[in-house]
């Protein structure tokens, strides 16, 4: 069994939760795997949250679940506005991350950053926490004009076997 | 006794003062607004005041039945940490109840445990029972 979906969610905080819920289940049900159902269910809310936090009011963002040769791929898609400062912040928070010697020190400095300077707007402790709690490496594709396309990757649970 | 505060209902999450203490803070459901700290910040802020006015030794943060947080719920927990810091040497302790089976807060508490040095206290139970 393998996992493979894809949802597009209106711009709609609620929808969120309901999703992680449901992710979560489906997470459950194809790897029997509390870590994997956790971190899955945790990595799209986190995402889903950036996209409607940062992306076009009124847009739908896509959220797709698949695996390739590497393992899980979450993936969302979302449209920015062209003045969007998002996009720039995104890059250089993935970017730094890739420098970080690890996640869980990456994560430190997040709440470090939050200690030092307060209750941060865009402290990208969301994308930290994907990486660090999810597990997970993060690529950010903006080829596309006034569009956003992040993917989280993480290795499929060993427990779930080969791909079927 | 005056409870700490009144109780909060906010869609899945509930925020109370367990009654028939004076100092523990409990919150159950699932916290993922788009800003709690639009009403959480304030909430820790009279919850802060009153512990410190009134000299508490300790406030409990009980999370055990949070099943989900947020990072940005996050960042209202690291705020009341860092109130801890600016409280002087009279201020109180600040012990959290967390429980093992959420693996969000076990691996969450992991890295504040960094921040509250002597002024916060991590109590960690796996599923209802002392760790």
């Amino acid at each position: 069994m393998r996992l493979a979906l894809e949802l597009v969610v209106p711009h709609e905080w609620e929808r969120i939760d309901l999703i992680r819920e449901a992710v979560g289940r489906c997470a459950m049900a194809v790897f029997a795997d509390e870590e994997a159902k956790d971190a899955l269910s945790m990595v799209c809310s986190e995402l889903l949250e950036n996209a409607m936090k940062y992306g076009s009011p009124g847009a739908d963002v896509t959220l797709s679940i698949g695996e390739d040769a590497d393992g899980l791929v979450v993936t969302v898609s979302n449209a920015v506005d062209e003045a969007s400062r998002h996009v720039s912040e995104l890059r250089e928070r993935i970017e730094w991350l890739r420098g970080c010697a690890d996640p869980a020190e990456a994560y430190t400095q997040a709440l470090a950053k939050i200690y030092a300077q307060g209750n941060v707007d865009e402290s990208g402790l969301g994308i930290v926490r994907i990486a660090y709690e999810g597990g997970c490496r993060i690529e950010c594709d903006t080829s596309q004009p006034r569009r956003v396309i992040v993917h989280a990757r993480r290795p499929r649970p060993a427990a779930a076997g080969a791909r079927a | 006794m005056k409870l700490l505060f009144a109780p909060i209902e906010r869609g899945p999450l509930r925020v109370f003062a367990r009654a028939g203490s004076h100092n523990v803070v409990a919150f159950e459901g699932v916290l993922r607004e788009q800003d709690p700290a639009a009403w959480l910040c304030p909430l820790i802020d009279t919850i802060h005041a009153r512990a410190t006015d009134e000299h508490f030794k300790e406030v409990v943060l009980d999370l055990r039945r949070l099943e989900y947080a947020n990072a940005a719920a996050w960042k209202c927990i690291v705020y009341w940490v860092q109130l801890l810091k600016d409280g002087g040497e009279s201020s109180y302790h600040l012990r959290i109840y967390s429980d093992d089976k959420h693996r969000w807060q076990h691996i969450g508490m992991t890295a504040l445990r960094v921040f509250g040095q002597s002024r916060l206290e991590i109590t960690v139970y796996r599923e209802g029972q002392l760790a």
